[in-house]
């Protein structure tokens, strides 16, 4: 059984030693195995310039506690890779607005990547996502991708802008995509992944 | 190393602990380095290099303007070999040392500009805290000189001074807190005299991995962030003495 656990800024204290974690396990997926080299750093630690106060995180977490995959949102209000980084990814400029947010570092623990096919925690990942972004009020999501993607979404019911073209990247092919959060996106995503409930356990609707 | 220097960094530190404002601990840092004759400092995060809007990391701008708005213009940041090297490595290093290493020709015309600007040579000290992004305090000026064996001690200043400006909180030094063993105030010590892991564990008759276990056992009981970290607690704590 997973869960999603939301941290914040707000609840952060109370969950330092899961962030704490959190943060390590993004280094060894980020700097260790696809060696990103612009958040290389000396301390098993990966945060960037967006890990601030503004950011939510989506913690996947095992019966046991364990973290088994995770999501950021940002507030497009408030820097942003595709603000700041990657601004040249969306042609009419990058989307700010109050109800969207910038979804960065989606990932699934190695150990539970499932060959081939997707694994099931990718389901409840991507569930969460869309979940607390109904919960938070957030419209839409906007994400700087591997070029695979678009497809990938699509096939899971989501609607989905493309917001500019693909760029060659030292760490592979990105596109930046803007993600409407409906519940039928919701509804297809647990169908694909065989979810029967909301994966946040207090979320209405 | 000379006591006077040592015990005016060490009151500086102290001294930007005990500041209730980061606006008075970067006074207090500026008076240190005025009786140095260093002019400029920075103190800001590392965003990626290709961040454009790099300067909201920015905690405390210290260079001189103009520099700071021909950095900007020429997008020096992204190809500055300072912030390149303090993203990677968490030991503080001399400007020229960058130049020993090779530099590109886009990173070396950035270092050129600074000494065009008066900024011929300067400390980086990198900063790598737990549960916050790289970062670097960074001084300059026509002319560097870092009193023999002080280097560690300008290291625990600048973290001290970063961890004041940026607004982490510090768990005060409890009394409670387990004490050092007799082994780990011996090894402290001489961190505290500048050596290294390496060094220490040859003056000890150790492997480098036992000094690295006690070290880490050190920073866990001085709830310190690195070596140099440890040093100052350590000292204010009178567990071991310069």
């Amino acid at each position: 059984m997973v869960r999603i656990q939301v941290v914040t800024w707000a609840n952060r204290k109370q969950h330092r030693l899961l962030l704490e974690r959190y943060f390590r396990i993004r280094y060894d997926i980020y700097v260790k195995r696809r060696q990103w080299r612009a958040v290389a750093r000396p301390i098993n630690i990966e945060m960037d310039a967006f890990d601030t106060e503004h950011a939510v995180y989506l913690l996947a977490l095992d019966s046991l506690g364990k973290i088994v995959g995770g999501s950021r949102l940002v507030p497009t209000l408030q820097p942003h890779l595709l603000g700041d980084v990657f601004p040249g990814l969306a042609s009419a400029g990058p989307p700010r607005a109050r109800d969207v947010f910038e979804w960065t570092r989606f990932f699934i623990s190695p150990a539970l990547r499932s060959r081939g096919g997707s694994s099931p925690i990718a389901g409840v990942v991507l569930c969460g996502v869309l979940e607390v972004a109904r919960k938070l009020g957030i419209r839409q999501i906007s994400v700087v991708c591997e070029s695979f993607w678009p497809k990938r979404l699509r096939a899971l019911g989501w609607s989905i802008t493309e917001l500019g073209d693909v760029l060659q990247h030292e760490d592979g092919d990105i596109i930046a995509l803007l993600i409407d959060v409906t519940p039928e996106a919701i509804t297809t995503t647990r169908r694909a992944y065989g979810i029967r409930e909301p994966i946040l356990a207090d979320a209405a609707g | 190393m000379n006591n006077a220097t040592v015990w005016e960094l060490f009151a500086a530190i102290s001294a930007i602990d005990a500041s209730r404002s980061s606006d008075r601990a970067l006074d207090i840092f500026q008076g240190v380095l005025d009786r140095y004759g260093l002019h400029s400092f920075l103190v800001t995060g590392l965003p990626v290099p290709h961040d454009n809007e790099w300067h909201r990391a920015i905690l405390h701008d210290g260079w001189a303007s103009e520099w700071f708005t021909r950095y900007d213009s020429e997008g020096h940041f992204l190809y500055d070999p300072c912030a390149a090297r303090s993203r990677l490595t968490a030991e503080p290093f001399l400007w020229h040392e960058l130049r020993t290493g090779g530099l590109t020709t886009r990173g070396r015309l950035v270092m050129d500009e600074a000494t065009e600007f008066g900024m011929r040579d300067g400390i980086c000290v990198p900063i790598h805290v737990p549960l916050a992004g790289p970062a670097v305090v960074t001084v300059a000026s026509d002319r560097i000189e870092v009193p023999p064996g002080t280097m560690p001690l300008i290291e625990a200043l600048c973290v001290h001074l970063f961890r004041k400006v940026s607004g982490l909180e510090s768990k005060s030094d409890s009394e409670e807190s387990t004490p050092l063993t007799a082994r780990e105030r011996e090894l402290l010590q001489w961190s505290a005299q500048g050596k290294t892991a390496d060094d220490i564990s040859c003056i000890l008759g150790v492997t480098t991995n036992t000094v690295e276990s006690h070290q880490r056992n050190i920073r866990d009981k001085l709830d310190a962030v690195n070596v140099a970290h440890a040093v100052v607690k350590a000292l204010r704590r009178y567990e071991i003495q310069i």
